[in-house]
């Protein structure tokens, strides 16, 4: 008897524990909710960064070896342009330097895509898209007739295209929505020379 | 009862326990499910993020290597740099550049790079400049007596500071003053070699190398009044010779006057004042900045009494004082075929060279001298070289020249003009045209630059006077019927520059005959004659500074032909870089390479040097004049105080340069390389393929071209130094 | 208790991994960030005429090709990057070329030189072509330029750099 007496909880006993386990197990579930939160929006974060950054440097690959006489439209700041069309050079032939049919990257505002394409516009024109999370406007940015950002520009889109002589500025935003109605954005940017820069661009082949 | 009750709250109890683990266990998983893949989507991130530096890193270090290959190429290198098994480091990472020369004469470089996991390979098409024409005829040339050949470069002193320069040096050693049979050995030599068009020259100012001939200097100099040796070894010997050039170009003893009125010292201050004559407006900026430079020094000289007086004549013509200039002007009074008229020249930078072969009559009999390199066309030879002297190459040249039309400007055609008379006539500047231009005996036509002239028939008669005077700017002339200086004309340029004076035929229509030039006249021609449908003859006395380039050259006996290669300005030629590609760049990491593992030589000591042949005359770090021909591979640079000359020559063999990589599928492999990327690859889901199909085009016109150059390498055109 | 340790380790670990993997992030960040700003230098770098690279991206203020002041000079910030504690300079990203002051602080005379001693650029090497090695000033006639841009900072790992080595030659003519 004595033994079994010892061996039970009074009720006070149980009662404090339940409670201070229902405590430990809410603040910990709390805590373990919010970490994996904000695991998720990293998570969403990274996702979008990684994305983002690729998808910068396919661009920006891709017009390196473009002619800078070949871009168009030749913009400056602090006006940006979200369509880039460029030719790249395919070679030597016949001691002509060959040149790309005009390619273009390109940001489509309803399907917010960014696509390349070959021949736009033409009638065997051929997209592929790159990424399907870009931003209307570059983050930051309203479409308001101003600088909202502070980066030179005006009213950017989320892809944008800046000229510099031979160099292409391009700056990306991409967005998400989350399950709860929050905005995650990741934001990159980056400038590319142009490689190809032979005299006589405007007598090449086009 | 009461240990049944005991049992049951344990049992309750244990099982309670169980699900508190296995709930907790659960959570667990959950909670370390969600975490592990946070930390491994973060660390993916990281790992790519890790891949995309050394990417970049791999890719700017290609980039270096493009660089580098092409610097060496534009040296005369290969361009070749390391290899695979062999690369040679860069910072942190490995580079290997591969090279080669395909007919068209261009070179393909393809840099490939390791940084890390990540590769990049980068491709560069460049077009080296042309080699310079010279002397170049479409058809065979053929030398049937006495004749100079040689060169200089203008931008860096005229040619006869050229002669003088070497006029008390010591022979050269085995890059010049080459014997025929070393020209026989050269080519034996190198007969199975690849052979390429790219040869690059770098020219430094020399104090002494090379001779002249003593024994000629003594015969010829006779009783002209020489240059004493105390004049030679005076102080004030380099400011004589540009106050004679300048006074050449003032003219009229302007330069006197400017010394002795317009210039004041004070100590080491000098103070040139523009009034009444401006040098500076009768100078071009680059004269007159030489001018100024030297104003000084020809002040001091002038001082001392050390200048020669003015010309009596007071001729504008290009005038040199000293023992060279008095020598080169004897040269038109001696007999055609006197072996003297070659004795006075340069040692090197001739050139003379055709799309057929080359041959010399009577080499036996009658000296002909060569400085610098005789190139016949492809597959053809020079003959009979017995007796003269090539220093040069004497190999065939890879590919035919296509000498380019001439375009005309369209002018309208005045009446002609039939200037006959003592007052001098001047044609002044702009752009003109006549049907004709006839100068009668003794009379004389001064064509005033800037000019752009176009004429019919131009004719120069017996003691008549040309006088193409460029400086206020070029003189162009066009001539699209016959040109006929006789023999005795005089024709003169004001300019010691080429550049300055161009003569160009072509036919007036397609269905005219092709003009002829006859150029018999007695004088100093500094120009270029491009004549690329005519039949061109090159009287005894007409001597050339310059090039002359034509369909048919006719070489008189005696004539003296002196290339100027101004056209390198001084400055290495920049090869033209026609496309730049990413050849490779994988976004998967590559395996592992053993390259780290081992030390690895700096890139820039990876260049391939025995496949270059190097001419190269120098100062060694004493000061000593010293030389070496043959591989670069065996010499060494650290020797080397100052370059005077060098030449650098691709002697890859064919064989090897065969059994290369297919250059054209360095450019292919790009787009498989882009179609296998997939999705999994940054470059997007289905660029690569949609660019395969596009790239097949492309693919089979560069393959085609392959095909193809081997038959069109003939006809790459020739941009010429004309 | 024992399901109260596990689920309190297991929390731990967590909340740990969820730590790191934000670590990881930020790192990641500061790397791209990093790389981001040097490849956008030695692209700006390509932009310039090779003959004003030299004068626009050494040390020297005055030398400027557009007026002194006006050029990027040698070294550069990068947002959200802080420089190491032991950066004498405060920057973050530095220009390394084959320049060396042989004047003083207050004249300084910037040459480009072929015989300095930095191994990272590859010296003593030929700049200009002429496969000599001399200890003349080629500001005016250098052909190929080594080039190294490197960023130190101080980051969530401690502090870490990246170098991006290239060389620059004359293209054009």
């Amino acid at each position: 008897m004595r033994s079994n007496a010892r061996s039970g909880f009074t009720m006070l006993e149980v009662a404090l524990s339940i409670t201070l386990l229902a405590i430990v197990t809410v603040k910990i579930s709390g805590a373990i909710s919010s970490a994996t939160d904000v695991a998720e929006e990293d998570a969403a974060q990274v996702t979008l960064e990684t994305q983002a950054r690729r998808v910068l440097r396919q661009i920006g690959f891709a017009v390196m070896g473009s002619h800078p006489g070949s871009l168009v439209p030749d913009i400056t700041r602090p006006n940006s342009t979200s369509d880039l069309r460029f030719q790249v050079s395919l070679g030597v032939e016949d001691g002509e330097v060959v040149w790309s049919e005009p390619e273009m990257v390109a940001m489509e505002e309803l399907q917010q895509q960014i696509y390349w394409s070959d021949n736009p516009e033409a009638a065997d024109e051929r997209r592929v898209i790159w990424t399907n999370l870009v931003a209307p406007f570059l983050e930051g940015e309203l479409p308001n007739g101003l600088d909202d950002n502070g980066n030179g520009l005006i009213d950017e889109k989320g892809l944008s295209f800046t000229i510099d002589r031979n160099s292409v500025d391009m700056k990306l935003t991409l967005e998400r929505v989350r399950d709860d109605g929050t905005v995650v954005h990741s934001t990159v940017e980056t400038v590319v020379t142009c490689r190809n820069t032979i005299n006589g661009w405007g007598t090449a082949e086009r | 009862m009461g240990d049944r009750g005991a049992m049951r709250v344990r049992n309750t109890r244990r099982s309670e326990r169980g699900a508190a683990l296995v709930l907790s266990l659960i959570m667990v998983m959950v909670v370390g499910s969600v975490g592990a893949a946070f930390l491994q989507l973060s660390a993916i991130a990281r790992k790519d993020q890790s891949h995309s530096v050394d990417q970049m890193q791999a890719f700017y270090a290609a980039e270096a290597g493009l660089a580098e290959a092409f610097l060496a190429v534009r040296m005369g290198r290969t361009g070749r740099m390391g290899s695979a098994e062999s690369p040679g480091l860069y910072g942190e990472s490995t580079v290997w550049v591969d090279s080669v020369a395909t007919e068209d004469g261009r070179v393909w470089l393809r840099s490939n790079a390791r940084n890390g996991l990540a590769t990049a390979a980068l491709g560069l098409i460049i077009d080296p400049p042309d080699p310079p024409l010279g002397f170049f005829a479409d058809e065979d040339i053929v030398i049937d007596s006495v004749l100079l050949v040689d060169g200089f470069d203008s931008t860096e002193r005229d040619y006869v500071d050229e002669v003088e320069s070497v006029w008390d040096g010591t022979p050269s050693g085995s890059s010049s003053g080459a014997s025929s049979g070393q020209s026989d050995s050269s080519n034996s030599k190198k007969k199975n070699k690849k052979k390429r068009k790219s040869r690059v020259r770098v020219k430094r100012p020399s104090s002494s190398s090379g001779a002249l001939d003593p024994d000629a200097r003594q015969k010829l100099l006779g009783n002209a009044p020489a240059l004493s040796a105390a004049r030679e070894a005076s102080p004030h010997f380099a400011a004589q010779r540009t106050a004679a050039r300048f006074d050449a170009i003032l003219g009229q003893g302007a330069l006197w006057h400017v010394l002795s009125r317009q210039v004041s010292t004070s100590g080491s201050s000098t103070t040139l004042t523009l009034s009444p004559i401006d040098p500076s407006a009768l100078l071009s900026s680059s004269e007159y900045s030489s001018f100024v430079d030297h104003v000084r020094s020809m002040y001091d000289a002038y001082q001392a009494n050390a200048l020669y007086p003015p010309a009596d004549d007071g001729a504008a013509g290009p005038r040199s004082s000293g023992e060279v200039a008095t020598l080169l002007d004897r040269m038109s009074t001696l007999p055609e075929n006197s072996p003297e008229r070659v004795a006075v020249h340069t040692r090197k930078g001739g050139a003379l060279g055709s799309n057929g072969s080359i041959r010399f009559k009577n080499s036996k009999s009658e000296p002909v001298a060569i400085f610098g390199s005789v190139v016949p066309g492809v597959d053809e030879t020079v003959k009979g070289l017995s007796r003269s002297t090539v220093s040069g190459s004497t190999e065939p040249r890879a590919l035919e020249v296509d000498l380019e039309r001439v375009a005309i400007p369209d002018v309208a055609l005045d009446d002609p003009v039939d200037h006959d008379g003592l007052v001098p006539m001047v044609i002044s500047n702009g752009t003109t045209g006549y049907w004709s231009i006839s100068i009668a005996e003794g009379s004389e036509l001064v064509l005033r630059g800037p000019a752009k002239i176009v004429v019919g028939e131009l004719s120069v008669a017996k003691d008549a006077r040309l006088m193409l005077d460029t400086r206020d700017g070029e003189v162009e002339l066009f001539v699209v019927g016959d040109m006929s200086l006789a023999e005795s004309s005089i024709v003169e340029t004001t300019g010691l520059r080429p550049s300055e004076v161009s003569i160009r035929a072509a036919k007036r229509d397609a269905f005219a005959a092709a003009p002829r030039l006859e150029l018999d006249s007695t004088g100093q021609f500094h120009g270029t004659i491009y004549a690329p449908e005519s039949e061109v003859r090159i009287g005894t006395n007409f001597e050339v500074f310059g090039s002359v380039a034509a369909r048919r050259l006719e070489i008189g006996a005696g004539a003296r032909l002196h290339f100027d290669d101004e056209t390198y300005n001084g400055e290495l030629p920049v090869p033209t870089q026609e496309s730049w590609r990413i050849l490779d760049l994988p976004e998967e990491p590559e395996e592992p390479s053993g390259d780290w593992m081992r030390r690895l030589p700096p890139l820039t000591e990876m260049h391939d040097l025995e496949h270059v042949d190097l001419s190269v005359v120098y100062l060694n770090r004493d000061g000593a004049a010293r030389s070496h021909t043959g591989p670069e591979s065996g010499f060494d640079w650290n020797d080397v105080g100052a370059i005077q000359d060098v030449e650098r020559q691709d002697t890859t063999p064919a064989e090897e340069a065969a059994s290369n990589v297919d250059v054209h599928d360095w450019w292919s492999d790009w787009w498989d390389w882009a179609d296998a990327s997939g999705t999994s690859h940054g470059w997007g889901s289905t660029w690569g393929s949609s660019k395969k199909s596009k790239s097949s085009d492309g693919y089979s016109k560069v393959k085609s071209k392959d095909r193809k150059s081997k038959k069109s390498a003939k006809k790459k055109k020739s941009k010429g130094k004309k | 208790m024992t399901a109260m340790v596990v689920f309190s380790v297991a929390t731990a670990i967590l909340l740990q991994s969820l730590a790191a993997g934000h670590g990881l992030r930020g790192s990641a960040q500061e790397e791209w960030l990093a790389t981001s700003i040097a490849q956008n230098t030695l692209e700006a770098m390509r932009n310039e005429a090779f003959r004003d690279v030299v004068r626009m991206y050494d040390a020297d203020p005055f030398n400027d090709p557009g007026g002194p002041g006006t050029a990027p000079g040698a070294t550069f910030a990068v947002a959200s990057l802080d420089p190491a504690p032991d950066d004498a300079d405060g920057f973050v990203g530095e220009v390394l070329l084959p320049v060396v002051n042989v004047g003083s602080e207050v004249a300084p005379n910037w040459q480009v030189r072929e015989d300095l001693g930095e191994r990272l650029l590859g010296l003593p090497r030929d700049l200009t072509g002429d496969a000599i090695i001399d200890a003349a000033n080629h500001a005016d006639d250098y052909r190929i330029l080594p080039v190294l841009v490197r960023v130190r900072w101080n980051g969530r790992c401690g502090v870490r750099e990246l170098r991006f080595f290239t060389s620059l030659t004359e293209m054009s003519s």
